[in-house]
């Protein structure tokens, strides 16, 4: 199965946004990033995540 | 398609071993640990599972839609939830180290074991200085004729076996030493190892002429009948003081109430977070530093008054009568001025004040009263809020009075010109002699009427009527 394939994405989606949500905890409690600041970074992954999906969708369309 | 994961498995392991370890080891702070390391568990939890999903997808095995299940993330947003309160509850709480958490389970298994504290004596001079250090405890203190130390009391402790408890109980000996000039009272309760809780209530009898220094985390402090000076520490107590000879300074981080009466020296109390402070016939100056959301009472200060806090600072030279704040109003009688006030947000009555008075709010009423003798310069100064002076009929005074949008009220009589401007106005001296008057308000009514020697609190509250909403005119005020 290609790497790339829109289902092997979407599987990964949540463990990456957990593993994200971790670190953003983390980040809060040992270095000086309050997760009141560095929460839109979960949209970000999210996101990112998204448009990965978008792109290799197309990618096997074609 | 639904997969076998491991993680399932491996949360009710982890589970299970975390309250294995806690019911086996309850001296271990565990709980301590997860509020500050709960992150890992979800970062640990995303990392199998996206090797989980990477292996399946090498073994080209079907994938599950969704990476993480609707109850998995309904358990993750529970563990956040929980796991934030955790960490907030230990972070706040500086105390916690002491074992306040970590001790949950005692005080719900454990039980209370009760000790007699056999009674020391010790022979000091007259005048010593005695330092006592008491964690947890209320201490009662009392001066008394002679030159001995006496120290009995009781203590508690709350531990799961009589066996912990009674270890405890040798570990926390109270112990009389000398160094130096001074004589230590110490209960040791920070000896103590493990989760047993211990209080310590002392009854010490001390020589009349004894100062006393003493530190604390938290408990009740009742001394009476010494000579010399008093200072106490303590991050949470109830501090009660009658009848001391020297100066009094307190030091709290978070007092449960100040009381205080008959002290020659000065006092001085500072508080983070502070209930009422009442201190009654005190020789010296008197400073109170910090934010109290209780009440502050004066009675019978020979010497100046100081309060400070984020927000307001008054000071006034003496207090003979009585003067009275919380954090909705500010009142005093027979006061001794120049009386300087500034806060945000009181309502402000004086009365049978002398000397001086500058007060300036942001918010609130203020009502002036002044003895009927020797009038001095007054300046109150509001954002919004009425002004209400009453002054002695024979008084000379230079007054000007000025608001930006309310009524003026001249029940003073002719000696004093009202005019509009605006929605405000202006009220001034006809004749310029004698001290200054100055009243100033933004938005709010100015009224100057003769003192007729009725108190301002039994004056009937003005009725109002008002229809001041648009024109800001109309208002009917009755006396």
């Amino acid at each position: 199965m290609n790497s790339h394939s829109p289902a092997l994405l979407r599987a990964v989606r949540g463990p990456v946004l957990l593993i994200t949500l971790g670190m953003l905890f983390t980040a809060d409690y040992f270095a000086d990033w309050p997760f009141h600041r560095t929460w839109p970074v979960l949209l970000i992954v999210f996101g990112i995540l998204k448009l990965l999906e978008r792109m290799s969708v197309r990618q096997t369309e074609s | 398609m639904r997969r076998a994961s491991v993680i399932g498995p491996l949360l009710l392991i982890l589970m299970g071993a975390w309250f294995l370890v806690s019911s086996l080891r309850p001296d271990l702070p565990l709980l301590e640990v997860a509020a500050r390391y709960w992150p890992l568990l979800l970062i640990g939890w995303g990392f199998l599972r996206l090797v989980e999903i990477l292996l399946w997808a090498a073994r080209s095995k079907p994938l599950p839609q969704a990476g993480l299940s609707g109850g998995e993330w309904t358990l993750i947003v529970l563990i956040c939830l929980v796991g934030s309160g955790l960490y907030l509850a230990n972070r706040s709480r500086p105390w916690h180290r002491m074992g306040v958490i970590t001790s949950k389970r005692v005080e719900m298994f454990g039980q209370t074991y009760d000790f007699v504290l056999a009674e020391q004596r010790k022979t000091l001079g007259k005048t010593p200085r005695i330092v006592l250090e008491n964690l947890y405890g209320d201490v009662r203190i009392s001066g008394v004729d002679g030159d001995e130390l006496q120290v009995s009391g009781r203590k508690t402790l709350r531990a799961l076996e009589s066996g912990d408890a009674e270890r405890a109980d040798r570990q926390s000996v109270v112990e009389i030493s000398t160094q130096g000039e001074q004589t230590v009272v110490r209960t040791n309760q920070d000896r103590v190892t493990g989760e047993q809780r211990i209080t310590t209530n002392l009854e010490i009898t001390v020589p009349r002429g004894a100062s006393l220094e003493a530190r604390a985390r938290s408990g009740e402090f009742e001394v009476s009948d010494l000579g010399g000076g008093l200072e106490i520490t303590s991050d949470r107590s109830r501090v009660r003081l009658r009848n001391i000879g020297g100066g009094v300074r307190l030091n709290l981080r978070r007092s449960d109430g100040v009381t205080a009466q008959e002290v020659k020296g000065g006092v001085e109390v500072t508080g983070d977070r502070g209930a009422d402070v009442d201190l009654q016939d005190i020789g010296g100056p008197v400073t109170v530093n910090g934010s109290f959301h209780g009440s502050l009472q004066f009675r019978n200060i020979a010497q100046a008054v100081r309060f400070q806090s984020e927000r307001t600072d008054l000071r006034v030279e003496k207090v003979p009568g009585h003067l009275y704040t919380d954090l909705r109003e500010l009142r005093g009688r027979n006061l001794v001025g120049p009386v300087r006030l500034s806060t945000r947000s009181r309502d402000i009555q004086l009365e049978e004040f002398t000397e001086a008075v500058e007060i300036a709010v942001d918010h609130g009423d203020i009502s002036l009263r002044p003895a009927q003798k020797a009038l001095a310069k007054i300046e109150a100064r509001t954002r919004r809020g009425r002004i209400e002076v009453a002054l002695p009929e024979s008084a000379r005074f230079q007054l000007r009075g000025s608001t930006a949008q309310g009524e003026l009220n001249n029940d003073f009589g002719a000696a004093l010109k009202a005019e509009d401007e605006g929605r405000g106005g202006r009220i001034v001296s006809l004749v310029a002699q004698g001290p200054e008057v100055v009243l100033s308000t933004e938005r709010g009514s100015i009224t100057v009427r003769k003192d007729t020697g009725t108190p301002l609190e039994s004056a009937p509250k003005p009725l109002k009527l008002e229809a001041e909403a648009e024109g800001g005119r109309v208002r009917v005020e009755k006396y």
